[in-house]
């Protein structure tokens, strides 16, 4: 292939006519498409764009949403669990208190009752010696006189008597009404 | 699918076997010298401009037709000469015949066969673009598979190339002259690779007349993201006023640089293909040997394949390196926003 | 520049791009030193022949384009490095 039948051939013709009619029909075809084509074409293409972030950003939205009431759900319930349990928890220490409080009150009042028992009893004792003490007076006396065969003063026996009688000890006086 | 592959190669095997009883390499057969020359002459015919339009008939060559485009001559004020249609065979030819050129006086706007496919490419893309993608408003999403390939398409020329090379400030603004020019380019040559038809875009004016237009818009867009004032700036390259004669034509050279590099890239992109293909059958016809259309039919198919590929990857890096150079442009100006000033207190 | 690269998040540029800003004002500088010599040398030899003065013009249009290229390299490089 020679090179002067290359350049007659004309492949590398550069006609100023194709390159005025290359320039119109592009100037051309760009104007029809950017009005009836690329315009409403991208216009579309960004309206569904918009949307769909729209959507992603409503759905995220929604979900921190979501997500925020579900916490708080979740505190709210383990807020009441946790009051629940500080309710029993103090039931329970109130219970024990008050429990601790009637066993403390019978106990006392049991104490109080031995005590009052026991005094009684001491009373009784006393009452009872005092008792036996008069009656073995009287006894005395009686004895007495019916060992002498005769009727004493009266006044003067009981005196002698009673200093007889306060003579006796005391141990004996007290074990002597229990036996 | 590989019966009818097979099929493909014995037909396409048979029309290039039959071919030289009456091909237009028989014209010629004295010698393989002749024919050789023969063969690339008919090679570098059908990849050139002519005025006319060949119907050719696969096998039946008497039935081929020529049809003579309409020839156009608009005289420039500077032409002493009547700018008239030729007639008879200087109308048809285009080898040898000088036809009135600019310097003479005479605008040739005649409709040759490259602006003829280039209209037929720009039809079917108008009226493609307007009818396949999806408009409607209230049907937000694309239904079907050409509406969602035309559309998936546009969204990657917007988002890859516009947004991507040009900037989310800027790219927006120019992704409807990108789409413009990807298209347009996509379906040129496309179109190109049917049987009777040819490519425009292996066809240097076409592709320099693109340049011409992504030259006009980077400049604009660098008017328009700087300033006039500041673009004027850039222009003297920052030097003493008294050295401006030299430096406004380097500048402006530089700014032709790279739109002639796209020229090139698509012309010579394309043209390289179908020259290839051509070369693989007719040496079918070089070297006299009907056999190798066994090996040379599948290559040229390959080739071909290849070529479909080719359409779309030009049409890409001619819109990819657009989109750089209007964002480079961008830049530039903006590069020199803080700068201007000074480039313009020093020349004062 | 250095602002460019703070907010390369937000430009959305393809990292080539983004190179190719960068490179810029320095291509702009090789080129300008190129280019000088480049016009000094075709503008002599057009004068030349328009003018019929033999080679003198071409000689020294072509010594004045290649200072005044590298001049206007120097002085775009130093912006440059001011700049930084």
């Amino acid at each position: 292939m020679s090179m002067p039948l290359v350049l007659a051939s004309g492949f590398t013709d550069v006609r100023p006519g194709l390159i005025f009619w290359t320039l119109v029909t592009f100037i051309l075809v760009f104007a029809v498409l950017r009005w009836k084509a690329w315009g409403p074409i991208l216009a579309l293409a960004d309206e569904r764009e918009r949307q769909i972030t729209g959507a992603i950003e409503a759905a995220k939205r929604e979900r921190a949403e979501a997500e925020k009431l579900l916490l708080e759900q979740k505190m709210a319930i383990a807020d009441a669990r946790r009051e629940a349990a500080e309710l029993v928890r103090k039931n329970q220490a109130e219970m024990e208190h008050f429990r601790d409080e009637m066993k403390a009150s019978a106990q006392r009042e049991v104490e109080a009752l031995k005590e009052s028992a026991r005094r009684d009893i001491t009373e009784q004792q006393k009452k009872a010696v005092a008792e036996l003490k008069a009656l073995s007076v009287d006894m005395a006396i009686d004895i007495a006189q019916k060992l002498l065969g005769e009727k004493m003063d009266d006044s003067r026996h009981r005196a002698l008597a009673q200093q007889f009688v306060r003579e006796v000890p005391a141990e004996d006086a007290s074990k002597t009404p229990r036996a | 699918m590989r019966r009818l592959l097979v099929a493909g190669v014995v037909l396409v095997a048979g029309l290039a076997l039959a071919e030289p009883q009456e091909g237009p390499g028989a014209e010629h057969a004295q010698g393989v010298d002749e024919k050789e020359v023969s063969v690339a002459d008919y090679i570098l015919h059908h990849v050139s401009d002519s005025n006319e339009y060949e119907l050719e008939v696969p096998i039946l060559d008497k039935y081929n037709k020529t049809y003579l485009l309409p020839q156009l001559f608009v005289p420039m004020p500077w032409g002493g000469r009547s700018c008239e249609p030729l007639a008879g065979a200087e109308a048809h030819g285009d080898h040898g015949v000088a036809r009135p050129s600019l310097a003479q006086g005479c605008l040739d706007l005649s409709i040759t066969k490259h602006t003829l496919f280039m209209w037929i490419a720009a039809g079917l893309l108008v009226l493609l673009m307007l009818t396949v993608p999806n408009r409607d408003k209230r049907q937000l999403v694309p239904r079907g598979t050409w509406a969602n390939l035309f559309e998936a398409m546009i969204l990657f020329v917007r988002d890859e190339l516009a947004i991507k090379n040009i900037g989310t400030k800027y790219g927006a603004k120019y992704t409807p002259f990108l789409l413009t020019i990807f298209f347009f380019i996509l379906f040129m040559n496309l179109l190109g690779l049917l049987p009777w038809s040819a490519t425009a875009t292996a066809n240097l004016a076409v592709t320099l007349g693109l340049a011409v237009c992504v030259f006009l818009v980077t400049q604009f867009a660098s008017i328009r993201a700087a300033g006039f004032k500041a673009y004027l700036a850039h222009l003297t390259g920052g030097v003493h006023w008294a050295l401006w004669p030299i430096m406004i034509p380097v500048e402006i050279l530089g700014l032709f640089t790279k739109p002639f590099a796209l020229t090139v890239r698509l012309f010579a992109n394309m043209l390289a293909g179908h020259i290839v293909i051509f070369f693989l059958l007719g040496l079918i016809f070089i070297l006299k040997n009907a056999a190798l259309a066994f090996m040379s039919v599948p290559f040229a198919m390959g080739i071909y394949l290849l070529e479909l590929f080719v359409a779309f990857v030009q049409a890409y890096v001619f819109t990819m390196l657009s989109a750089l150079f209007i964002g480079m442009g961008v830049a530039v100006a903006h590069h020199h926003e803080e700068h201007g000033h000074e480039a313009h207190g020093h020349g004062h | 520049m250095a602002e460019e690269g703070k907010d390369g998040e937000r430009d959305g540029l393809s990292p080539t791009a983004r190179g190719m800003r960068q490179a810029q004002p320095l291509v702009d500088a090789v080129w300008r030193f190129i280019g000088g010599a480049v016009v000094g040398v075709v503008l002599g030899y057009l004068l030349d022949r328009w003018l019929g003065t033999g080679p003198w013009l071409l000689l020294a249009l072509s010594v004045l384009g290649i200072g005044v290229g590298f001049y206007a390299f120097v002085v775009s490089l130093s912006k440059l490095g001011r700049k930084k």
